[in-house]
């Protein structure tokens, strides 16, 4: 019974024969609220889960939280109970061998707070940045503004063995800009890099690290609205914050814009992949001519590259038209570069269009100006693209699912399909939720969603895309269930979190289940 | 409905038609008619119970009450209470030998009931219903251990301790002061938890302490039944060493690479490697972990009890009143019950490891070996189905590495390696299965699974 029930009867006459007070149970008081819950990720691997609960009030200012950590097979593992500010959100967290990271905002102070814990649950260090008018805006909306994919950090990254990586974005009137800062898990230790401004708008995007460089891809234009998009990598050093090398990605006539990248294993260099344009082409307005892989060592030097354009390499597997864009997936944003054990490279990824947004051009004529977005996108297919060790495409398949519309901001219309894609990544407006790869490397599980309307079923489905002993298999599991709600969540690599919440029985069923 | 979700309906009907189907294959029986008989014995018990209760807290006494019959409902509804004649005909006989030496107990109201949970334990309800699990049992020596525990339980029972924590607990929960604080802290906005936590945790202690002190006492008494009779005494020493190293089963690793796969499809041993996650899981602090135990130390119990467990032992003492054959019998017997129990209830991880161990201990053994192929094949089919999750484990520090080391192999194992690996397996083991029904059935289902594409 609860305190507004006790209080009620107390209240009643006792004519009326009403007991003044019913007996209370230990459950009946005690109180705590889930505030968020989540993944614990390494390197896309799923390691465990988080729930974050306010567990206590402390003080009008003040309350107590906790974290609660479980392993990946939901067996409990430390309770770590901390006291903080009233007013503080965990917005992230991750995961990096030997330290957890939990990232929150704190809107008292303005700030944004890390507090690292060791493998025993000991919190062994704490970081706070304070907020300035140029980075607020950005965890304001990251507050209100949740990506679906679970896997996939906005702004906290691992970095193996050493600590994190936050890329904040900037922005202050017409400067947009970014910067890096390290949180070591070693020892107290944390840099901050911050870019020339040279006016140009700057966004980047972490690509990821090598043992000791991290790397982000960043793409500029002299103007917000401008059409000419460069693109470059930074790579910064990761023990003292200082720009390793930054390099345009124009290799002869051909500029990459990438946007995956993965260690090499076994070699002091790493793979990067994306679209590539020719080197003289308006991003905004050009096709891109193919998908591009380049391989780089720690000091930013090209070591070998290798295009496969649309026209030719990609049409032996895929029918494409004159504008690059693969029938009816149209362009195609990559989510995930993955190598495995057997010396193969995997790209996963999602198409998109552009198309005309009838109410946004409606608004733009009612209002006599660009009020509103008069292009949205369209989210298609899935892809898989399969290379072998010398980047040769082999193989490519595509995968069918019902398409969906995403309507993007006002300054969307002057993007590239490039930053678009990012800017919509960005947003969550992609079907796809995860790829894990098993820790021998020899299998990885692709995930999206997709609503199916069949005769046999009409519903949200959860689908997967499987690389084992040399086979990509698919799978499916319906989400309709009896239970009052049913969210999936990434789980150890091959399986998946399945949560059912049956509101009458004030129930939750966790079970793990496994992808076929 | 969809096709593929009818094909998996179809497939896990097979599975039960299968198992009732061949209901002879096994060694004991159930007998429906004697469970809805001991059904209405409980409910009675219940219905009494509650009529004699007094006015101060009545409800939650009535609610607890109601609890523990939904548990004991919850036994004859999964099918865990065993009800073949043969073996309740051993436990009546092992209690007439106590209460013919003990005439002072009244009998009236007891029903000493096998369970066939192969969970080393045996519960007193409280109401009259003892559950000694075959689990336990199979685990026993002798027969002097084995009445060993059953006088623990009875001890239980006629010292009343259930009515005694139930009356503490409402008395505790339910009293004035109690009661008083738990207003208090509701209207507390500050540090509410905090002191909830605090009385918990005191509530807890007590609850352990006071449960300590029953289990002492209940050892106790239950030599103090077992000294007239021809039981030995001495036995109560071996039966809580064996309690105390009763999880062991689940510890031990088994052959794999011998029991599953063939020639034709080797086990692999990937299948069963392991992941670390890192993170430490928090150690309570050895004062909490002994102030929580509802158990004494078993060597606590043993020191406690040796005295006069040689002190009473009679001459002419014996390991076995009735017959030493029909107790090994009885044991083989329900080392194929517990698992064909932990398959039937959903505990399919159970039921593989059970199964596996029962084979790899009788490798000549159809139904053994049909048990594994029957464990099998359902975790193809719940998997295929997306929901295996639901009736397997998953690893658990707490388990012991035999076990684990199974729960890793079903969760590394893909949808077509289990298929492969069952009809493989089943294949191997054809000239042990040969004729026997039960076995034949489940082979023919796994090479349809081993089919489908």
């Amino acid at each position: 019974m609860n305190f507004k029930t006790v209080l009620l009867s107390l209240l009643l006459p006792a004519s009326l024969g009403i007991k003044a007070q019913q007996k209370l149970s230990i459950e009946n008081v005690y109180r705590m609220s889930l505030r968020n819950a989540g993944p614990i990720v390494t390197n896309e691997e799923v390691k465990g889960y988080y729930s974050f609960y306010m567990s206590d009030k402390i003080d009008r200012k003040t309350n107590e939280y906790t974290l609660q950590l479980v392993d990946v097979n939901l067996n409990k593992l430390n309770d770590i109970k901390f006291q903080d500010s009233r007013s503080v959100t965990l917005l992230e967290s991750s995961f990096n061998d030997n330290s957890i990271i939990f990232m929150f905002y704190n809107n008292d102070n303005n700030s944004v707070d890390y507090r690292m814990y060791n493998m025993e649950g000991k919190q062994t260090f704490t970081y706070s940045k304070p907020l300035d008018k140029r980075s607020e805006q950005f965890f304001r909306q990251a507050i209100s503004f949740q990506s679906n994919e679970e896997t996939e950090n906005q702004n906290l990254f691992d970095i193996p063995g050493k600590g994190f990586i936050t890329v904040t974005p900037l922005r202050e009137g017409r400067n947009y800009t970014y910067d890096v800062t390290f949180f070591s898990s070693e020892k107290r230790r944390t840099w901050t890099y911050n870019p020339v401004e040279d006016g140009r708008v700057a966004q980047a995007q972490f690509l990821g690290a090598s043992d000791s460089v991290a790397v982000l891809e960043v793409l500029t234009r002299p103007k917000l609205m401008s059409q000419k998009t460069e693109s470059s990598l930074v790579g910064i050093n990761l023990f003292n914050g200082r720009k390793v090398f930054e390099v345009n990605t124009i290799d002869g006539p051909q500029q990459l814009y990438p946007v995956n990248i993965t260690v090499r294993r076994g070699a002091n260099s790493f793979l990067l992949m994306g679209p590539y344009y020719g080197a003289q082409d308006n991003v905004v307005k050009d096709k891109s001519t193919g998908i591009g892989v380049w391989e780089m060592n720690n000091q930013g030097r090209l070591i070998r590259s290798k295009y496969n354009s649309w026209a030719q390499d990609m049409s032996k597997f895929l029918s494409v038209d004159r504008k690059g864009r693969v029938a009816d997936m149209g362009y195609v944003y990559f989510h995930s570069l993955q190598q495995t054990a057997d010396g193969k490279l995997f790209a996963i990824g999602e198409g998109y269009k552009k198309i005309a947004d009838g109410v946004g051009i409606a608004a733009n004529i009612l209002a006599g100006g660009h009020v509103a977005g008069a292009t949205k996108m369209r989210i298609t297919d899935m892809l898989m693209l399969q290379f072998d060790g010398a980047f040769n495409l082999v193989g490519a398949d595509v995968y069918d699912k019902n398409s969906n519309n995403f309507s993007l901001a006002t300054a969307s219309d002057y993007l590239s399909p490039h930053a678009m894609a990012m800017m919509a990544k960005a947003m969550g407006a992609f079907d796809y939720s995860f790829t894990q790869q098993n820790a021998s490397h020899t299998s990885f599980t692709s995930a999206y969603t997709d609503y199916e309307r069949t005769k046999d079923y009409k519903g949200l489905t959860f689908n997967t895309l499987t690389y084992y002993d040399g086979k990509v298999s698919r799978d499916k599991i319906n989400l309709k269930t009896s239970a009052t709600s049913l969210a999936i969540m990434p789980s150890r690599s091959g399986s998946v979190l399945v949560l059912e919440y049956f509101r009458k029985d004030k129930r939750l069923d966790m079970h793990i289940e496994k992808i076929n | 409905m969809n096709t593929k979700l009818v094909l998996s309906l179809l497939g896990l009907c097979a599975i039960q038609a299968t198992a009732q189907q061949f209901d002879s294959a096994f060694q004991l029986r159930h007998n429906p008619t004697t469970a809805t008989r001991l059904q209405t014995l409980v409910k009675q018990r219940y219905l009494n119970d509650v009529a004699a209760l007094n006015s101060t807290n009545k409800k939650e006494t009535e609610a607890i009450y109601q609890k523990r019959l939904e548990a004991i409902e919850e036994n004859f509804a999964k099918d865990q209470v065993l009800t073949d004649s043969r073996a309740q005909a051993y436990l009546t006989g092992m209690a007439a030998t106590l209460f013919k030496y003990n005439p002072q107990l009244d009998t009236a109201g007891l029903r000493l009931l096998f369970s066939r949970s192969w969970v080393p334990n045996a519960a007193s309800m409280g109401e009259g219903t003892i559950f000694y699990h075959i689990g336990l049992f199979t685990q026993m020596a002798s027969e002097s251990q084995a009445a060993f525990v059953l006088c623990h339980e009875l001890a239980h029972y006629y010292l009343n301790h259930s009515g005694k924590k139930i009356n503490r607990y409402i008395q505790t929960v339910y009293s004035d002061a109690f009661q008083q604080d738990l207003r208090r802290l509701q209207k507390t906005e500050y540090g509410r938890n905090a002191q909830l936590e605090k009385m918990i945790k005191e509530l807890q202690f007590s609850n352990g302490r006071h449960s300590r002190e029953f289990e002492s006492s209940a050892d106790s008494m239950a030599l103090e039944l077992m000294q007239a009779t021809p039981f030995d005494t001495k036995e109560a020493l071996a039966a809580l060493a064996v309690l105390d190293s009763s999880d062991n089963v689940f510890k031990q690793e088994l052959p794999l690479q011998k029991l599953l796969g063939s020639d034709a499809y080797p086990f692999k041993s990937h299948w069963i490697a392991a992941e670390e996650f890192g993170f430490a899981s928090k150690k309570i602090s050895p004062k909490d972990e002994d102030s929580l135990k509802t158990h004494p130390d078993c060597s606590q119990r043993i020191r406690a009890l040796s005295n006069k467990a040689i002190a009473y032992r009679q001459a002419g003492a014996r390991l076995f009143v009735q017959s030493a054959d029909e107790f090994k019998w009885l044991q083989g017997a329900f080392a194929e019950e517990q698992v064909r129990a932990a398959i039937e209830s959903g505990q399919v991880s159970r039921g593989l490891y059970l199964s596996l161990n029962y084979l790899n201990a009788d490798p000549k053994n159809a139904v053994a070996a049909a048990l594994v192929g029957d464990c099998l094949n359902r975790m193809y089919l719940h998997q295929k189905s997306h929901t295996l999750g639901k009736y397997v484990d998953q690893p658990h520090a707490g388990f012991g590495e035999g076990y684990n080391q199974i729960l890793r192999l079903i969760q590394n194992l893909r949808l077509n390696e289990i298929a492969a690996l069952a009809y493989h397996t089943l294949n191997r083991l054809s000239a042990t299965g040969k004729g026997n029904g039960y076995f034949e059935a489940v082979l023919k289902q796994s090479a349809s699974n081993f089919s489908t594409p």
